[in-house]
């Protein structure tokens, strides 16, 4: 194996140099070919490459001095210690976050030369995927380093704490990314782990716990600030830190490497050629997006084998781990989901307090003017490409929960404390005889209610989108704009008009369920079956 | 090989093929543009997983052994891919080091491929500045030197001169008759001296007359036998080898109902 390693080393070695050297002449430090291998050429790369060093002490020096004077030049008192609250939270995103990039794309990337020599050998998948591992790891490194320090010394006000921000930084670099491509390879491992649903939920469980289930995902994060903000000579804390993140670090290696042995080379370069090609498709969309959008279908079709393996729309888990993936993939998703809840929670406000009338009525206008869209909006771009069409869920009763059920939990963690605050607000008798006579008053009566009706209110946003969304776009049942409102006007303004003027939220809550039954009801008619939904995209694909 | 089977999408590239190939044969592949002959050699070489049916190499599938299938399979695709940081001769080096034959071996094997194929004295230069039929014969030379006990080509022949084809047809006899293992020793998997060479091609050069001919058609092995015996079958005579492949799709049309 160290043959192999030496060998591969010797070969990424001679690309960086080259890519370093094209890189020269591109920017004019370099001249053409045959000078550099002149004598003169010779001496002048070892002159730049001193220049290079040189320039990287001073830049690292006024980094530090950067981070140093920030607190004094207008950054708000309040973010610093905010920022090193916050961040074991953002380690863990930033580590779930490259989980999802190595699950959606392989993180090994072959070159054509790559998969005829290399995946087509016998040599050592391990040494293999370590040398690649190391290679690709080189910016990450170079990049957390000075990132690392600066951040310790804008925390702790010292310049000393960047001599053990810098490798703490490092250490966690190598945990997270060893760690993201032990995932990514595990489903290259065999064809049936492609899809395995285990696999695919990791990074959305780990989530999960950082938001409160088990917070001891954050435990990397911790280390990385306790490591940052140890007082000099403080009994060996940030040397316990950056020990228990080396252990962290060397423990993901090893697993890297045990998976690394498994991995079915000819998945492998499947996946990789797939995802060059969507790689470049990136580049092309922003010169021509109609070409691209074509191109993406059929190159979508076309790797289905490859990356196709995402969980399909059966079992209980395709729903959670489609939008799950959904989220990470785009976060902006999640926030304007929350968004979306924060004004529900308002309006739940709103229900409890049936004297803001005027308040609510604007509230409802809004909502009609623009529905909170989330599953369905994806449902409804899945529905439009012949590749994603397969994994839309084609039960309405697992969306319908999704939708209901997926922003509920993310709300329940971060939204009950706000629910519970206007609950412990909101009077305990008379003005909300409802609430009151169902849970017998006070603060958590209202807080309860509150999430009760918060979750109604949301499976009916699911309802009535999903509805106009499906029976519109798949269905090719209804108009999907008179649907919209029809559908919006008589679900919302029936429930809040009960919650309000008959000042009960428990009937704004049964109205909902009413609602819901109706129209799952509505549901149940037969539409085109998959394979037949499947067959004409794949006929407009080829067109 | 049994029962392969291999789809893109609805299409079916490779509908079911089974045969075999033993040490020393040279079996040319034969069939029209599109009849399947690259994706039935990606499946063979594992560069591809087949839908259905198995490749056994020496009697293990890849999934049993993967290391000894790879030492053993080596497929020279259409068209070859190099590294452009590397030159003709570190490719050599590159091959023969990743399957650890040692330098006395592989270095005079290598200098005499390269003076064969006419690319010694560009064997400083890089794979990327070559002309097609260049890049064919570098890419010849580093399987060769590789020592496959399966070499698989996928049309050779296409970007070739007549003269380079007939050298190259010479080099893989000679080669199928004693490769897959280094001279003067024992073959290492004992599986009996030579090496199994399949090359597919869409037209076979003048002279070349290959050990046993396989026939694909839109996925389906049509026919397949030696060349004699194909065209007995046909009634052609003394014609060349692409008579052949005319005769098997004509007979296999008026076959069909």
């Amino acid at each position: 194996m160290s043959e192999a390693v030496l060998l591969l080393l010797r070969l990424r070695g001679r690309q960086l140099r080259a890519q370093m050297v094209y890189w020269g002449r591109v920017l004019g430090v370099f001249g053409p070919e045959g000078e550099l291998a002149s004598g003169f050429q010779r001496v002048y790369r070892w002159y730049i490459a001193l220049f290079l060093a040189g320039w990287v002490v001073l830049a690292w020096e006024a980094l530090l001095s950067a981070a140093y004077e920030a607190p004094h030049l207008g950054l708000p008192a309040v973010l610093v210690p905010l920022l090193g609250h916050a961040l074991p939270l953002l380690v863990l995103l930033g580590q779930v976050a490259l989980a999802v990039l190595a699950l959606l794309q392989s993180p090994l990337q072959m070159s054509a030369a790559d998969r005829a020599y290399l995946a087509g050998s016998p040599v050592s998948r391990r040494a293999w995927l370590a040398v690649d591992f190391a290679r690709g790891l080189l910016p990450w490194l170079a990049g957390s380093a000075p990132a690392g320090a600066a951040l310790a010394v804008l925390l702790t006000g010292r310049y000393a704490a960047a001599w053990a921000g810098t490798p703490a930084a490092l250490l966690l670099v190598v945990f997270a990314q060893a760690l993201a491509w032990a995932l990514g390879l595990a489903r290259l491992t065999s064809a049936r782990k492609t899809g395995r649903a285990a696999l695919w939920l990791l990074p959305a469980a780990a989530l999960a716990c950082g938001f409160g289930l088990w917070p001891g995902v954050r435990r990397p994060g911790e280390a990385l600030v306790r490591a940052m903000v140890a007082p000099p000579g403080a009994g060996g804390g940030a040397g316990a830190a950056l020990g228990f993140l080396a252990l962290l670090a060397a423990g993901a290696l090893l697993l890297l490497l045990l998976v690394a042995g498994a991995v079915d080379a000819r998945l492998a370069a499947e996946a990789s050629a797939a995802s060059v090609e969507f790689g470049d498709m990136r580049a092309l969309r922003r010169l021509d997006p109609g070409l691209a959008r074509r191109l993406k279908r059929r190159l979508a079709l076309r790797s289905a084998r490859a990356l196709g393996r995402l969980p399909g729309a059966e079992g209980w888990w395709a729903l959670p781990a489609r939008v799950g993936v959904g989220f990470l993939r785009q976060p902006g998703r999640l926030l304007g989901l929350l968004a979306t809840g924060a004004a529900l929670l308002a309006a739940v406000g709103l229900v409890v307090r049936p004297e803001a009338r005027g308040a609510w009525m604007a509230w409802l206008l809004m909502w009609l003017s623009r529905p909170p869209r989330s599953l369905v909006d994806w449902l409804e771009e899945a529905a439009q490409e012949p590749f994603l069409r397969r994994l839309v869920p084609w039960s309405a009763l697992p969306l319908l929960a999704g939708d209901a059920l997926l922003p509920g939990l993310v709300l329940a963690v971060l939204g009950g404390p706000v629910a519970a605050l206007l609950g412990a607000s909101a009077p305990a008798a008379g003005a909300v005889p409802g609430a009151a006579a169902a849970a017998g008053g006070g603060g958590l009566a209202g807080a309860l209610v509150a999430l009760l009706l918060y979750w109604a209110l949301i499976a009916l946003a699911a309802l009535t989108q999903g509805v106009a969304v499906l029976g519109g776009e798949i269905g090719g049942t209804a108009a999907r704009g008179s649907a919209d409102l029809l559908f919006g006007l008589l679900a919302f303004g029936t429930v809040l008009l009960l919650g309000a003027q008959a000042a009960s939220p428990l009937a704004a809550l049964l109205a909902a369920l009413a609602f819901d039954g109706l129209l799952a009801w509505s549901w149940g008619r037969p539409r085109r079956a998959p394979a037949e939904a499947e067959g004409e995209a794949r006929a407009e694909a080829e067109e | 090989m049994r029962d392969l089977t291999y789809a893109y999408g609805d299409y079916r590239a490779v509908d079911g093929v089974s045969f075999e190939l033993g040490a020393g044969e040279l079996v040319a592949l034969v069939g029209r543009n599109g009849a399947g002959k690259s994706t039935l050699l990606e499946c063979l070489a594992g560069w591809r997983r087949p839908d259905g049916g198995r490749v056994r190499f020496l009697g293990r599938r890849l999934e049993e052994d993967e290391a000894r299938f790879r030492a053993g399979v080596l497929l020279v695709p259409d068209t070859p891919p190099f590294y452009d940081e590397l030159t003709a001769w570190e490719h050599l080096a590159f091959v023969a080091r990743l399957r650890r034959r040692p330098p006395g071996e592989w270095q005079p094997e290598a200098e005499r491929l390269l003076r064969r194929f006419t690319l010694w004295e560009q064997r400083n230069g890089y794979p990327y500045a070559f002309s097609r039929g260049m890049r064919t014969k570098l890419a010849v030379a580093v399987a060769l030197v590789a020592r496959p006990r399966a070499l698989l080509l996928d049309e050779p022949f296409g970007p070739l001169d007549p003269l380079s084809a007939a050298d190259l047809w010479e080099e893989l006899s000679a080669y199928a008759a004693g490769g897959g293992a280094a001279p003067g020793s024992a073959a290492p998997d004992g599986a009996g001296p030579g090496a199994a060479v399949l090359l597919s091609s869409h037209r076979l050069p003048a002279g070349v007359e290959p050990a046993r001919m396989l026939v694909l058609e839109q996925g389906r092995l049509l026919a397949q036998g030696s060349p004699d015996a194909l065209r007995e079958t046909y009634a052609l005579g003394e014609a060349d080898p692409d008579a052949i492949l005319r005769a098997a799709l004509v007979a296999a049309r008026r076959a069909q109902p």
